[in-house]
Parts: C-alpha cells; sequence; structure tokens
C-alpha cells in the first residue's frame, strides 16, 4: 500500500470543508452501492416466512443457508430440478480452456506485433482494433452459421471457440502495447545472448508479463462469466453456463416466488468474477508496484 | 578472432540513407572507438555489425566470414547497450548465465566461467541480486559481465558510459581499457564523448552523417585532422578557426587574416581561401607586447584546474586561448598579446573542408 501524506500547508479552513464534503459524497455513493447487495444478502439467509413479513432491511431473525442448498442443487428452471451446480461446471468447462487459450494466443500475437515487423503486420493491427469494436450483435447469426457447418454448434467447444475469437483482438493490442513498452535493448540482450523467437517470448517477456497478465484475467474471466448472450444463442439446455441457468431459475413462473433461493443463486454466480477481483487486483497491483522494468 | 571487415556498407531507411558506402576494418584485439555526434549512425553501424538490424548493401564480414543472413545469437559477439537492459526477473547470476544455459554448456562450465567473469569485475557479493537492487555502476558491470562470459572475440559496446556520472565514467572508462588489455577481445566502443574516444581507443573512426570520415590514432585525429568537422568536433575548448587567404610576400608564405599576417612554415598545397585552425594551446599568451604579437581583449576567463582558457576578441574575432600556467591569470577586461605557433597551424580550404 502506498500512503500519501498530505502536507501540513494544505489544512486550510477551506480545504478542509473541500475535504468533507468529497467524503460526505463517498460514503452516500458507496451506500448507494451497497444497499441492494446489503438487501440480497440478508434476503438469502431468511426462510421465506420472514420474507413475507416484509421488513426489507431487517436482519434475519432465523438465519438459514437452506436457501443456498436448494439454490446450488434443487432449484427448479421449469424443465428440470438440478439447482445452479450443471450451470457452475458448464461455466468452468467454458471458462478455464477460453482463458488460458485466448491469453496464450493474444501474447503470442502481442509478441508478433510488437517486434517482429513483418510485411502487412500494420495492416494486420489495425485489422485487429477494429475488431474489437465490432458490436457482437453483428456476429451472431454468422457465428451461428459458422458453428454449425463446423458440427460444433451447442456444445462447449464451440462456445469456446467463440469466446477465444471474440476476446482476441482486445487482449492482443493489450500484450502488443505492453511489449512496445519495453526497452528494445532487452530484446536486443536476448538475441544477443542465442534466445530465438521462443526464447525471447518464453524466457525473457512472458515473466515480466505479470501485471498485463492479470489485466487479460481479469478481463477474460469476467467477461466470460458474466456473458450471457453467447450462452443463450450458442448452448442447449444441457450446456448451458451459470448464468442462463440463473435466469431460467429466477424466471421459472410455476408455484411460489421463491425470493431467498433467488437472491442466494444470484449471488452464488457472482462470487466467480468477485474472487478473481480480489485475488487478481493483487496480483495486478503488485505487478504495478514492482515493475521496474529498467533494471 | 574478432576481426571485423566492413564492405561497402550501406542502411536506408525510407529514403534516407543512414549508413552510406562504410569500409572499414578492425583488426583482431584492436580497441576501435566509434565517435560522432547523434544521429551521425554509429549506433545504427553497431546494430548492424550485431545483425540486430538489416542492411540494405555491402557486408559485414566478422574472421572474414559473410554475416549476411547468421543470427544475432551466432556471430560470437557480446554487446553491452547504454540502458544497461539487465533482465529485470533475473538475479545477477541469472543475467551471467543466460547466454550460457541458451549455448546448452554442461552446468560445472557455466558455473565456472560465470564465477570467474564475477571474480573478474568484482560481482562476487551481489550474485544473488536482482538488477533493480544495484547502482547503476554494478549494472553496467553486470551488463560489461555478460557480454563477457561467453568468451566471444568481439564485443560490441554501445554508449555503454553515457548513464554514469562522471566519475563513474572514468573509472568505467579505465576499467574497459584494463579488460581489453587482460582479454585481448577486439571491442568496437561507439561514444559522442571525444574525451571517451580519445582516452580509450587504439584508433578512432570519426563519423559523420553516416560515413566515416577518418580513422585514425588518437593522437593523429587530433593532431592532423583530415577535415574541418573532425578539428572541430574534437578538442575541448573547440579549435579556433579564422578565414584567410593564403600569399607569399618577401618573408615567405603566409595566411592574411583579420588578425593580421600569419606566417607559415612551408608552402601550403594550393593557394586561395582557407580556414586557419589554431588549438588553444597553439598560442603563446603575454600580458606584454612582443613583435608580431596579436592584441586581443580577455572576455571570459574559464578555469578547468590543470588549464586555464581565456576566452578573447581580437580584431572582431573570437578566439578561446590557454593561458600558461605558472603566470599570473589576467582579468577579464585585461589586454593579452598572443603569438601563435605556425609550426602547428592547420590549413583547410574553405571551399571543400579537407585540411591541405
Amino acid at each position: 500500500m502506498i500512503i500519501v501524506e498530505h502536507p501540513e500547508s494544505h489544512a486550510g479552513r477551506g480545504w478542509r470543508l473541500g475535504r468533507v464534503v468529497v467524503h460526505v459524497t463517498l460514503a452516500v455513493v458507496c451506500l448507494f452501492y451497497l444497499l441492494p447487495l446489503y438487501v440480497m444478502v440478508v434476503t438469502a439467509l431468511k426462510p421465506m416466512a420472514e420474507i413475507r413479513a416484509g421488513h426489507l432491511l431487517a436482519l434475519p431473525a432465523a438465519p438459514t443457508l437452506a436457501p443456498w442448498a436448494a439454490a446450488w442443487s434443487t432449484a427448479c428452471t421449469g424443465l428440470s430440478c438440478d439447482g445452479l451446480a450443471p450451470g457452475f461446471w458448464n461455466s468452468v468447462r467454458i471458462l478455464v480452456p477460453s482463458v488460458l487459450l485466448s491469453v496464450a494466443i493474444a501474447s503470442l500475437n502481442g509478441y508478433v506485433l510488437a517486434f517482429w515487423r513483418m510485411r502487412g503486420s500494420q495492416v494486420l493491427f489495425a485489422v485487429l482494433i477494429f475488431g474489437a469494436f465490432i458490436p457482437y450483435q453483428v456476429l451472431l447469426y454468422p457465428m451461428v452459421m459458422l458453428l454449425r457447418g463446423l458440427g460444433i454448434y451447442g456444445d462447449l467447444t464451440g462456445l469456446v471457440l467463440v469466446h477465444v475469437l471474440l476476446g482476441l483482438p482486445i487482449l492482443t493490442l493489450l500484450f502488443r502495447n505492453f511489449f512496445a513498452g519495453l526497452p528494445p535493448d532487452l530484446i536486443h540482450a536476448a538475441r544477443i545472448d542465442g534466445a530465438g523467437f521462443w526464447g525471447v517470448f518464453l524466457r525473457v517477456l512472458m515473466p515480466l508479463s505479470a501485471p498485463v497478465c492479470a489485466v487479460a484475467l481479469m478481463l477474460q474471466v469476467t467477461g466470460i462469466w458474466n456473458d450471457f448472450l453467447f450462452g443463450i444463442v450458442f448452448a442447449r439446455p444441457e450446456t448451458y453456463p451459470m448464468t442462463v441457468q440463473l435466469n431460467n431459475i429466477v424466471n421459472a413462473t410455476q408455484g411460489v416466488r421463491l425470493y431467498n433461493v433467488d437472491m442466494a443463486a444470484t449471488l452464488l454466480t457472482g462470487l466467480v468474477p468477485l474472487m478473481v477481483y480480489v485475488v487478481a487486483g493483487r496480483l495486478f497491483l503488485r505487478g504495478l508496484l514492482s515493475g521496474a522494468v529498467r533494471g | 578472432m574478432g576481426k571485423v571487415t566492413l564492405r561497402n556498407l550501406s542502411l536506408s531507411i525510407g529514403p534516407e540513407r543512414v549508413l552510406d558506402d562504410l569500409n572499414l576494418t578492425v583488426e583482431q584485439g584492436e580497441l576501435l572507438v566509434l565517435l560522432g555526434p547523434s544521429g551521425c549512425g554509429k549506433s545504427t553501424l553497431l546494430q548492424a555489425i550485431a545483425g540486430l538490424t538489416g542492411i540494405s548493401g555491402g557486408q559485414v564480414l566478422i574472421d572474414g566470414r559473410d554475416m549476411a543472413g547468421v543470427d544475432p545469437g551466432r556471430r560470437g559477439i557480446g554487446m553491452v547497450f547504454q540502458s544497461y537492459a539487465l533482465y529485470p526477473q533475473m538475479s545477477v547470476r541469472g543475467n551471467l548465465r543466460f547466454a550460457l544455459k541458451n549455448a546448452g554448456l554442461p552446468r560445472a562450465e557455466i558455473a565456472a566461467r560465470v564465477d570467474r567473469v564475477a571474480a573478474m569485475l568484482q560481482l562476487d557479493g551481489v550474485m544473488a541480486r536482482k538488477p533493480s537492487a544495484l547502482s547503476g555502476g554494478q549494472r553496467q558491470r553486470v551488463a560489461i559481465g555478460r557480454a563477457l562470459v561467453r568468451d566471444a572475440g568481439l564485443l560490441l559496446l554501445d554508449e555503454p558510459l553515457s548513464n554514469l556520472d562522471a566519475r563513474l565514467r572514468n573509472d568505467l572508462r579505465a576499467e574497459i581499457r584494463r579488460l581489453h588489455d587482460a582479454t585481448g577481445r577486439t571491442m568496437i566502443h561507439v561514444t559522442h564523448d571525444q574525451v571517451e574516444a580519445l582516452g580509450l581507443a587504439d584508433r578512432i573512426a570519426v563519423m559523420q552523417g553516416g560515413r566515416i570520415v577518418q580513422v585514425d590514432t588518437p593522437e593523429r585525429i587530433y593532431r592532423q585532422p583530415d577535415t574541418l568537422f573532425v578539428a572541430q568536433f574534437i578538442g575541448a575548448p573547440g579549435i579556433n578557426l579564422v578565414p584567410g587567404q593564403v600569399l607569399r610576400d618577401d618573408d615567405g608564405w603566409a595566411v592574411a587574416t583579420d588578425l593580421g599576417r600569419i606566417g607559415l612554415d612551408g608552402p601550403p598545397r594550393a593557394p586561395g581561401q582557407v580556414q586557419l585552425g589554431l588549438r588553444p594551446e597553439h598560442f603563446v599568451t603575454d600580458t606584454q607586447p612582443r613583435p608580431g604579437a596579436i592584441r586581443a581583449q580577455v572576455d571570459r576567463v574559464e578555469p578547468l584546474g590543470a588549464d586555464t582558457y581565456l576566452h578573447v576578441t581580437a580584431a572582431a574575432q573570437r578566439l578561446v586561448v590557454r593561458a600558461l600556467s605558472g603566470r599570473d591569470i589576467p582579468a577579464p577586461g585585461a589586454t593579452v598579446y598572443l603569438s601563435p605557433d605556425p609550426a602547428q597551424a592547420l590549413l583547410f580550404d574553405a571551399q571543400t573542408g579537407r585540411r591541405m
């Protein structure tokens, strides 16, 4: 952590008033963001009887984890009653290969674009940047045809392919810019020292890339985990990711609406990106602080 | 090992000729300094020899072998960079052994070579440290060690001292010379610092605008510069240039200048317009009038330790002359009398800039 000490000379009256206004504003904004979360957490811990009593903000009188268990393994989607669990495992099976593949390919792309000038590399780079700004809706139908042609429409493989392809432009840009910012002499030195194409990449550049890898991981994990659009378009009920499963549970309209189960299911679904922020966020900060490349 | 020959070497980037038809031979075991102002192509030339940049024409030969298409790692060279370019994630030991690991040497030999170089450069105590925990001088020594450890016959040094402070620069300059003499490697050292060049080199190649304009010993580069450019680039304070006209009168050959008639020792190769070059130490400076001396007024006194230089004005010409040590130094505003030494004077053709 960096602790910035405020110089004494700034401690005038107007300055102090300004600080108060800033802090009050921040506190209000925090409340605004935290209140819905609070409501979700307490609701998920209440039995249905308590919820029907109507005290939205009250703490649970008899806290229970039953809604969480139900959300995980028995909540109904209207077709089946297996809870979120199948969706969770589908999401994991989509997430892990998508993230690993897209980061691996994008870092390699970025390396080539940053250091190995070839004919047309500038054009390729421009096209990649353009690719990062294409609205996904435009791609949906062609993608369906492509996946059907490949015979993987509805499979997890198809979904992984879509995520990898659509993640590549922005990730490649990220890695290229990071590598281009490194001193060229570092690569020169490595080449003099006899490192080849892969040696420079794997033994000199990648060990320096922790900060940019953390950024890429955060982008990809949250993006892919939270994806709903591709999940619902490119998957079948057996291959639905967790987000689609969550939607189906929450929107199933048979019998009583189980608010506590819905809330627990939503929180469970949000847990993975949250953990990524906590873990990779630290890595990211550490990378930024210790990343003295010149030296 | 380590002889370098350049034949008609050219390199163009777009329409610009960065290196223009260079021919140069660096003998085995020689320490050659490439000297020139920023942008003259000296670093580019070093990169071309290393194979880090492509060339547009001509040949680079190392030990008689054409290097076209040969990887930088296979040219038998070591290189030291201005920015050190140490691998930040590796320890000093890791930096030193990286090349040897890439070459696939056995473990025991790697350790022995790394230890030998570490001892040579007094890096024993810092082998486990990361580069970020080293001082500037230590980093540059690691960079030199990394180049030495490969036992390459040819060492390329790209302004290795210019990021260091003056004292450290002098120390490391002496160390580079000592390493050269101890190891007998061929070294090509790039710098824009003429003091460094004069103090370090066996021979200096002066570059200007992508061409090599003179290759000579430091002594001859200083005393017999081939062109006005070399004369002006070498020497601090710089050479005094006085325009004039060659003539012959009853007293023999002379140059007529604003400062008056300055006699020449012998006949010049050609008469005509010239630039007369006189270094600050080519004048005898006196506070008393002497026959034939030039009267001048002191504008500024510049004491540089061992020598003191006087900035003077004589007949609307600004000159810098060395004050004789052991005498009273004149104060600004004082009048001095300058006697140029005709035997030392350099004559340059005013049109071509070449020495006559």
